[in-house]
């Protein structure tokens, strides 16, 4: 891997470093139907000595609190990516201001704010290398050595590395290692995660939090966030897929001894059905959304053809005779999109061979999942019987943000918390002759005695 | 320049933004929630400005000037208030004359203003006064001035070196001068210098000696020192200085055993109690000359 394009990344998390200096900082979820900012207080000290002894940082969920909060209607992102800056920029503003000010006697202001990015057609590589060690003992050379040996994936034009991640470290064919140094070893490989994304909509989101007047502290892709927060410890070590049904887009990612391995996207999302209604109804889609969350189902049932629902054509919203259609019209409309959606996952869930993976469990949120009858669905259609996944407790949250379709803002809080093991976490390889002279002396003595 | 897909100037161009501050009011309210921004703004801003504007008071002498005149005017407009009068003063507590008196020393003429009044300094002149032990004064919103005093009671009267009378208390603090000997008949006299400041010691002296009161003309103080009890027909107790009470009581019981005192004693000397000594008049020692001889020549005695 080349080491010398990370630097963004390094600034980015001696940015989250100050921020847990100084106890606060904001989550901010860019989504395609909404925005929300959690603002959070850190406990420092707490998350200092903690280090890197717990690999979920699930002992440190105590260390932070929400003490703001704030979802705003989200205009001007399409399919996670930003089509209208300015706008976008408006909400997060809102969203900021609001949640600084139900803050406001607890945190004084947020500078760092850490966001997720839900779009840019995420891809994931694998990549490995082997290396000998240095000394026959595992040092911090010697993984630096190995990272910047594994072979840069085909990244491709256009496309940069959003989050590349250690997922198995191999010390002489051992496998399941979580930290080789001091290990005694002749070789050290190691398998790396590394998710690509586009560049374009992702430098879009910088220069969105850019004029907002806010340091970016961090980029977490989406689909990861949602995993981290709404997987249980014991599913991300036996392995998981969380899908994370958004607005505008439906993501999984892959979760296997605790590490993210695979993120996929199938770009159709909860906007996709309210338009489907809105056009085959000929409806508004305000109207639209309104009878999908309200009435809205995937299995039909024999009460269906009797419940009536006020569908008002466009232009007729106020007159008093409206438009009432069965409910099972209304299934009929949403259930293609979503049977599609499925089986989109269930293709790329066989392309990446995830579904013959034993002892997977399946963890669907995100608001489209909230829908009655699409548990049933997926079982149908991905074999697998399918767990309503809702974001973990985290303190101060509060009850309006803790239903399914806030995994991925409070994944981006406990984010914050996990330790951290991307690419830039670790040193770049030095030649030798960079080392101290004085480390060079005593290494000179050690070998010549 | 404007944007690709915004609409021409149409009723809806501006009502199509979605709600959210505008980047100004934004970057305002954040700087806002920054406590050194508020500090600045709420709290030294005012006090630098107090401050520039306090130093320009002070260094222009014209403008403190002008100022302390208009205090100083204010302060008289409000002392002037008819609420603030005095409308009269009351003392209580003494004799007649004592009031007078007193009434006379705090010299408040009715109607002037009551701010000006300064109670603890009247208190202060009051109880300068012999007469007085203690003194309230108080004002009460009526506009009354209220003035209680405590009377000292006189307990002695001293005879100062050039012969003039002087009433004392129990404690011996100088009342006033006293009239002739006369109009004090129940107070005992005393003479000497420094008695004035042992007045309670004579009084328990007097306490001691109550059964001859009305014979006792005088208690002198001797050399600052000690007692002596003079009582009339020039017969002369003199006490020791330590104990003298004991030593008092010891010739009262001579006294109340063998009239000792009703005989022709001219000097009692109790200064060494452990020796007392009687000195006789010399009529008295005649007498007991004459009744030797007759008792000697073995006569009696007619």
């Amino acid at each position: 891997m080349n080491f010398a394009e990370l630097m963004p990344f390094r600034n980015m998390r001696a940015r989250l470093h100050a921020a847990v200096k100084r106890g606060r900082l904001a989550v901010l979820d860019i989504g395609s139907s909404k925005i929300t900012c959690l603002v959070l207080k850190l406990d420092p000290a707490r998350l200092g000595d903690a280090g890197r002894s717990d690999r979920l940082g699930t002992s440190l969920f105590g260390a932070i609190e929400v003490v703001g909060a704030r979802t705003v209607q989200s205009r001007g992102v399409r399919r996670g990516e930003i089509v209208d800056m300015d706008e976008v920029a408006r909400a997060v503003r809102l969203a900021l201001l609001n949640a600084e000010k139900m803050a406001a006697p607890k945190v004084d202001r947020v500078d760092q704010v850490i966001v997720s990015f839900s779009g840019g057609r995420p891809k994931s590589y694998s990549t490995t290398a082997e290396v000998e060690t240095e000394t026959g003992q595992i040092t911090e050379r010697d993984i630096s050595n190995v990272l910047g040996a594994c072979p840069e994936p085909p990244v491709g034009d256009g496309r940069q590395i959003l989050h590349a991640q250690p997922v198995e470290v191999t010390v002489e064919g051992q496998g399941g290692i979580t930290d080789p140094r001091g290990m005694t070893a002749e070789r050290l490989a190691v398998a790396m995660h590394v998710l690509t994304v586009d560049s374009r909509p992702l430098a879009n989101l910088v220069e969105c939090i850019r004029q907002c007047d806010l340091d970016l502290a961090g980029v977490v892709a989406a689909p990861y966030a949602s995993g981290i927060a709404a997987l249980v410890e014991d599913e991300q070590r036996t392995g998981a897929v969380c899908i994370d049904m958004g607005g505008g887009a439906t993501s999984l990612s892959v979760f296997l001894r605790d590490h993210l391995i695979c993120v996929d996207q199938v770009r159709f999302g909860g906007d996709h059905v309210t338009s489907d209604i809105a056009a085959g109804l000929l409806m508004r889609s305000a109207a639209a959304e309104r009878i999908k969350t309200l009435y809205g189902g995937v299995v039909p049932t024999g009460a269906d053809d009797r419940d009536l629902i006020e569908a008002p054509r466009i232009g007729e919203e106020d007159v008093p005779n409206r438009r009432q259609i069965s409910r099972g019209m209304l299934i009929g409309v949403i259930r293609p999109r979503l049977e599609e959606t499925f089986r989109l996952l269930r293709q790329r869930l066989l392309e990446l061979g995830v579904s013959d993976m034993p002892g997977c469990s399946l963890v669907l949120t995100g608001a489209a999942c909230q829908m009655p009858g699409v548990d049933e669905m997926a079982t149908r259609i991905l074999g697998r019987r399918p767990r309503i996944g809702r974001p973990l407790r985290i303190s101060g949250l509060p009850q309006s943000l803790s239903g399914p379709d806030y995994s991925t803002v409070v994944g981006l809080a406990t984010y914050a918390l996990r330790p951290h093991d991307e690419l830039w976490d670790f040193d770049a390889p030095r030649p030798l002759s960079a080392r101290g002279r004085a480390t060079e002396m005593l290494r000179w003595l050690k070998t010549s005695w | 320049m404007r944007a690709v897909s915004e609409p021409r100037d149409g009723p809806q161009a501006g009502g199509r933004r979605g709600p959210g501050p505008s980047k100004f009011i934004y970057r305002l309210r954040r700087a806002w929630a920054k406590p050194l921004t508020r500090n600045a703004v709420l709290v030294y801003l005012p006090l630098g400005a107090l401050a520039v504007a306090g130093w320009r008071v002070v260094a222009d002498d014209a403008m403190r000037g002008q100022i302390e005149a208009y205090v100083a005017a204010l302060a008289e407009r409000v002392a002037a208030r008819p609420e603030f009068a005095v409308k009269g003063v009351v003392v209580t507590g003494g004799s007649a004359a004592l009031n007078a008196e007193v009434k006379r020393t705090i010299g408040v003429i009715p109607g002037m203003s009551s701010l000006k009044l300064d109670v603890e300094e009247l208190r202060l002149r009051i109880e300068a006064l012999g007469a007085v032990k203690r003194a309230t004064v108080q004002f009460d919103p009526q506009g009354i001035l209220g003035v209680g005093v405590v009377e000292r009671i006189p307990a002695a009267l001293y005879r100062r070196p050039d012969g003039t009378l002087v009433l004392l208390d129990d404690g011996g603090v100088e009342i006033g001068p006293a009239g002739p000997r006369a109009d004090h008949p129940s107070l005992p006299v005393l003479l000497g210098e420094g008695a004035a400041a042992r007045v309670p010691e004579a009084l328990e002296l007097i306490a001691a000696a109550s059964d001859i009161l009305p014979r006792l003309r005088a208690l002198v103080r001797v050399g600052e020192r000690r007692w002596d009890f003079v009582l009339d027909r020039g017969m002369v107790i003199k006490l020791p200085q330590h104990g003298a009470v004991e030593a008092l009581s010891r010739v009262m019981a001579l006294h109340y055993g063998d009239e000792l005192l009703d005989r022709g004693v001219a000097v009692v000397d109790m200064r060494v109690p452990e020796r007392p000594a009687l000195q006789m008049t010399p009529e008295a020692a005649e007498t007991y000359q004459i009744r030797k001889a007759v008792a000697l020549l073995g006569g009696k005695d007619t």
